[in-house]
């Protein structure tokens, strides 16, 4: 149109094409970075020293690859056919990066957790004396021998030449200051751990012997021991409770570095007993499930702990390998018959309910084939799992029987107070186990509640339904403590059989090992043909590796890191 | 957006042959709308929200008789589709309704009140604009629980300070019309005007910030959901499917596409409904 | 979650603003005073709010524990006193910005915090950039003639992208360019290359409001007097358009800054929990789940400073930049 007019025009036009050229390129450079990456192990590299991304405009291709510039590792355009790799590919080596759900809530203090989620930072940081292996059998760690030479007493021989990373020894002074902490320490034995060494009354020793005295007959001490973790003497004087916890240190495989919120570094400590194959390892917390195995799939981390069945319908088999193992904690719901008019005071009606449920096609079908279906508060490892009693048989019509000679001919509806998201397929399992107790006649209504509730209702017997989720398992992989919580004594008071009492005195009571297994038999016979629960199933761990990831082994949810090679 | 709502700051656009365009949109969105809320309604009175049947879950489509096929619990696709549709969409409503009330009430209040009410107010309301919802209603669900009503209320709760807004700024401004003028200064009293005079002349406005505040707890309540920390177990809601249907994306893809279908669907049509109206009623105003 | 009512910014109740020479410092005075109303509403219901959800004690004990490891616990942290004590002890120490150490992990709970935030800011900076630089081209030429027919097209293309849900976006873009392609990595904040998806998502979700509203405030600002008498002073449609109508449909959309910033701080918590990004926001929603009653008072404390803070700045940038916002306020 006009003759001045062109000049605006194209200044405006040149404006927004330029925005356009810079919008363009960032995400042409991100798409090249992210090419050249040569190897998702070597972009973690990159990323960890500084990245720097160095970008030259222009058509041609930008090519970028990570290489060693004064001692930074960067992201340079890269020579076309010059390819070297920063690290040469050397057989062992290289850094193992763990995603968790949760780091340990004590940080690396060893005592104020037991179990998950601390287990799997813990067993790189620490040993215990005794550990147990995946048959369920004691197996020595720090400790090579141990006799029960009284009643009340044991001794214990200790691993020679180990020493933590601190350079301490380990030595009969180290555990005899641990179990002092434990049990004398006006804080220590306070702690969670120190619930369960409770009944040591003393300890002694010197050089590689320790003996240590219990309060009443103890024929199962080495097994509470598996729980310990031993903590260097010196070390824990100077630093307390609390220093220990950001400066960990054991005789296990790893040091840590640093203790972030959401993730730990570690770094190999070759003058372990148990020296690791690679050089570092980190530790990520990843809550979701779903984000784990995303991140296992886009080259972040190596393994991805406790996954769901769901999870891993999307994984790639030839790339990642998925790794089941049956955990020795059954899944059940908890009938309360302490509080009030319930169906479930009559014990035809919690047979008939542990009649009703299809525990096969849960397994199959929820959890790909590898739980198991319950029918008592034990897995095979534990201690104390009673093998003669049979299934609970899939027998809608025989439960439909047994609660019509309740009084129930037409069923009944029930609430239960349940949380999810512990374990895999736990939500779908609860669905499941409604449905088919609705084809017997009783609504089973599910509330879901967030774990925190959970725990003021249990602590308080405060629960409005008439059943709540609850899992058998133990520390230390005896039967006694699930037991205990379904008796007339238990901490939760929720369920009472005067049956039981005098068995549970027998478990206690028992001087040696056979009696208060035989005694723990029985007392899962009673607890067959009088359910306190409705047993479900036992669960699973689903763990999937990266295809490089090399002796990886789940004993229990322990790790044995040192045997780990990534490459 | 109700960009063009406002009648007490903006200009009056004088855009011809545009209204076109904002009739149209009304239709589409109320059509698509209408469509959305009978099937989920349909499937409510008539339909069910599918049984789980472990044995025969993720069927494709059109196996034993599941049109959709099944979810990862052997659930009836379609069914559970529509139920959650009934469930998100009932709870969006509930909750825009007690929006709506909760902050008509502080708006009309506000500028009706005295200057020192009137401060107090529109200070609260601005403060509570500028806080995040999402970080509100994260923190409160987690205290009086999930499901279906601690849920609507925490959403209505939550989202009423910018509805309170614009009814605050419409009724400064219709106080200042004659015939309000002419029957305060008759002596009617305040209240008598404000349900008289007052709320019919808000009524437009109210039904325009309705379709977008549907719109907006739609997607709130299938956010967290989604997070977990909206919908219980085994309830039926848009969030919860998109949440279970996220790990078959490959595998099973209509379980996540079509959730998220149905919110993009309901959330557009609520959009189109609004701007449709908020045009419809500038014209009218003119 | 934001409504749209953006732009109708009413005239606030801020009176006798005359001249930003003295008027600014009683201004920001007052914003003071709002913002300490305001931090102690919150964390007072907060503070109520949380002690109804459940025992901090028992939460910090497990489900292991000993009634006297809980009791221990309780002592402790104070928490056998009865709840008014309690509450103004928060208070006080609130006051000094200390708000305990968090329940699970031992640490100072705002420490924990302001570690997080650097991330949000730098997610959520990188995210208005973006926002900004794919917003106002579109916006300006979308709202330069509306009625055109591809413009007309990707209006609705951006109308049904408004209708996404932010986690919808960034669970496909994890899908595909991570999982599928293993172009970007799904979680974290390692690397320059893990910033491409939560930046895009992010923005995903804010660009289209905001380019619906810059677009319509085109629109309108292209009809305006002014335009057409530089139109007729014989500018051209593209000079009318940069220079004229976008300035001030930008101006128009300040009122929108305060809001998109609330509405953006709720996407990130979405964003930051698919992402694993460690900001405030996962920080908040891990909390929340595990009642980290320290640490959720601590987040909703700085979240809300950091919001006020900014939205008191940009209106005071606004008040500079544009005197219309200050005829507005008398």
């Amino acid at each position: 149109m006009q003759v001045n007019a062109g000049q605006p025009k194209k200044r405006r036009t040149l404006i927004f094409r330029g925005l356009i050229a810079v919008m363009t390129t960032a995400l042409f450079v991100s798409g090249t970075v992210a090419q050249a990456a040569p190897s998702p192990k070597a972009g973690a590299a990159c990323s960890k020293a500084e990245a720097k991304v160095t970008v030259k405009s222009g058509k041609k291709a930008l090519k970028l690859t990570c290489a060693k510039v004064k001692g930074h590792l960067i992201w340079v355009a890269a020579i076309p056919k010059v390819k070297k790799p920063v690290v040469a590919p050397a057989k062992l080596g290289g850094n193992f990066r763990v995603g968790v759900a949760a780091l340990p809530t004590g940080k690396g203090n060893p005592f104020v957790g037991i179990g998950t989620p601390g287990i799997y930072t813990m067993a790189a940081i620490y040993d215990s004396l005794v550990t147990i292996n995946e048959e369920g059998d004691l197996v020595p760690s720090l400790a090579t021998k141990w006799n029960q030479t009284s009643d009340t007493s044991w001794t214990l021989t200790l691993r020679d030449g180990v020493t933590f990373s601190n350079g301490e020894k380990f030595d009969a002074s180290s555990v005899v200051s641990t179990l002092s902490y434990l049990t004398q320490d006006p804080v220590g034995a306070k702690t969670i751990v120190a619930a369960e060494v409770n009944n040591i009354s003393s300890v002694s020793g010197s050089g590689n012997t320790v003996t240590i005295t219990t309060k009443t007959a103890d024929s199962i001490l080495p097994r509470k021991l598996t729980v310990v973790w031993m903590v260097a003497p010196k070390a824990w004087q100077t630093l307390g409770a609390a220093g220990y916890a950001l400066t960990p240190i054991g005789t296990g495989p790893f040091t840590v570095t640093e203790w972030g919120a959401t993730a730990i570094s570690l770094q190999a400590n070759k003058a372990s007993w148990r020296s690791p194959k690679v050089d570092t390892m980190q530790v990520l917390q990843i809550p979701d499930p779903t984000a784990r195995i995303q991140a296992l799939q886009s080259g972040q981390i190596d393994l991805a702990v406790q996954v769901g069945p769901d999870e891993t319908s999307e994984v790639d088999r030839k790339k990642f390998q998925v790794v089941y193992d049956s955990f020795p904690q059954v899944m059940s719901l908890a009938f309360i018959t302490t509080k009030g008019d319930s169906p479930l005071l009559k014990k035809e009606v919690r047979l008939a309910l542990n009649y009703a449920i299809n525990r096969d096609s849960i397994v199959n079908n929820l959890l790909g084939g590898k739980g198991t279906a319950a029918n008592q508060g034990s897995t095979k490892l534990v201690f104390g799992y009673n093998s003669n009693l049979s299934k609970y048989p899939y027998d809608p019509t025989k439960a439909k029987a047994l609660l019509a000679t309740a009084g129930f001919p037409t069923g009944f509806s029930i609430s239960a107070d349940v949380t999810v998201g512990s374990f895999p397929a736990d939500a779908d399992i609860y669905q499941a186990v409604a449905r088919d107790l609705k084809r017997i006649g009783v609504t089973l209504l599910l509330r879901q509640i967030p774990f925190s509730e959970w725990l003021g209702l249990y602590s308080t017997n405060g629960w409005k339904g008439q059943a709540f989720g609850l899992s058998w398992n133990s520390n230390t992989l005896d039967a006694r403590r699930a037991i205990g919580l379904f008796s007339c004594s238990g901490p939760g008071k929720f369920f009472c059989n005067e049956d039981m009492t005098p068995v549970l005195t027998e478990i206690d009571n028992a001087s040696s090992e056979s009696a208060r297994k035989a005694a723990l038999l029985k007392a899962a016979e009673i607890n067959y043909n009088n359910p306190p629960a409705l047993y479900i199933v036992g669960q699973v761990d689903i763990n999937v590796l990266g295809s490089a990831v090399k002796g990886f082994k789940n004993v229990n949810r322990y790790f044995p890191y040192e045997k780990i090679t990534v490459r | 957006m109700t960009v063009e709502l406002d009648s007490t700051i903006g200009r009056m656009i004088r855009r011809r042959g545009a209204y076109a365009n904002s009739s149209t949109k009304f239709k589409v969105g109320s059509c698509i709308g209408a469509l959305l809320v009978l099937l989920a309604a349909g499937n409510q009175l008539f339909g069910s929200a599918g049984e789980v049947d472990i044995a025969s879950k993720r069927l494709p489509p059109l196996t034993d008789g599941h049109l959709l096929g099944t979810d990862h619990l052997g659930r009836d696709l379609l069914s559970r589709l529509l139920a959650s549709m009934g469930w998100s969409f009932s709870i969006a409503l509930l909750a825009a309704v007690i929006s709506l009330t909760i902050g008509t009430t502080v708006g009309v209040l506000a500028a009706s009140s005295t200057k020192i009410g009137r401060t107090i107010l529109t200070r609260y309301i601005d403060l509570s604009i500028s806080f995040p919802e999402l970080i509100l209603a994260v923190t409160i669900i987690a205290v009086i629980g999930r499901g279906f009503l601690p849920l609507t209320l925490t959403l209505g709760f939550v989202s009423w300070p910018h509805l309170a807004r614009v009814v605050y700024a419409q009724t400064l401004g219709l106080w200042t019309r004659e015939f309000v003028l002419a029957a305060k200064l008759s002596g009617v009293r305040p209240m008598r005007i404000i349900l008289s005079h007052i709320l019919p002349g808000l009524r437009n406005t109210l039904l325009v910030m309705f379709a977008f505040i549907f719109a907006d707890l739609l997607v709130a309540e299938s956010g967290l959901s989604f997070l977990g920390i909206g919908a219980l177990l085994g309830d039926p809601s848009l969030g919860n499917m998109l949440a279970d249907g996220r790990r078959f994306i490959f595998s099973s893809s209509l379980l996540m596409l079509l959730p998220c279908i149905a919110v993009i669907l309901a959330v557009t049509s609520a959009n189109l409904i609004g701007d449709g109206l908020s045009s419809r009623s500038k014209n009218a105003t003119r | 979650m934001t409504l749209h009512s953006e732009k109708l910014s009413p005239p606030p109740a801020t009176s006798g603003v005359r001249w930003w020479g003295n008027s600014f410092v009683r201004v920001i005075l007052g914003r003071v005073g709002q913002l300490a109303v305001l931090l102690w509403g919150v964390s007072t219901l907060l503070f109520f709010l949380l002690r109804f959800a459940g025992d901090p004690a028992l939460i910090m004990a497990g489900d292991n524990a000993t009634s006297e490891f809980v009791d221990e616990i309780r002592v402790q942290y104070g928490l056998d006193r009865p709840l008014f004590v309690q509450y103004f002890f928060f208070l006080w120490h609130a006051a000094k910005l200390d708000f305990g150490y968090s329940l699970a992990s031992g640490l100072p709970s705002l420490d924990l915090v302001l570690a997080q935030l650097p991330w949000t800011i730098k997610l959520s900076g990188l995210a208005i950039m973006l926002n900004l630089l794919v917003a106002i081209p579109l916006g300006a030429w979308l709202g330069q003639a509306p009625e055109r027919r591809t413009r007309n097209a990707v209006s609705s293309l951006v109308f049904i992208l408004q209708g996404t849900p932010g986690f919808v976006t960034g669970l496909l873009l994890i899908q595909f360019f991570a999982v599928k392609l293993g172009l970007f990595p799904s979680i974290g904040s390692e690397g320059t290359l893990s910033w491409v998806l939560p930046t895009l998502t992010l923005t995903a979700f804010l660009a289209p409001r905001l380019t619906r509203v810059l677009a319509s405030n085109v629109a309108e600002a292209m009809q305006t007097d002014f335009v057409r008498t530089a139109r007729a002073a014989g500018a051209s449609e593209s000079q009318v358009l940069v220079r004229h109508a976008l300035p001030n449909a930008l101006l128009g959309t300040a009122a929108l800054a305060g809001s998109q910033l609330s509405y953006l701080l709720s996407g990130a918590i979405i964003t930051e929990t698919i992402f694993a990004w460690p900001g405030l926001g996962l920080l908040l929603i891990d909390s929340v789940r595990t009642l980290d009653f320290p640490v959720v008072q601590a987040s909703v404390f700085v979240v809300a400073c950091f919001v006020f803070f900014v939205n008191t700045s940009v209106e005071m940038l606004f008040r500079i930049l544009d005197p219309r916002l200050k005829q507005r306020t008398k």
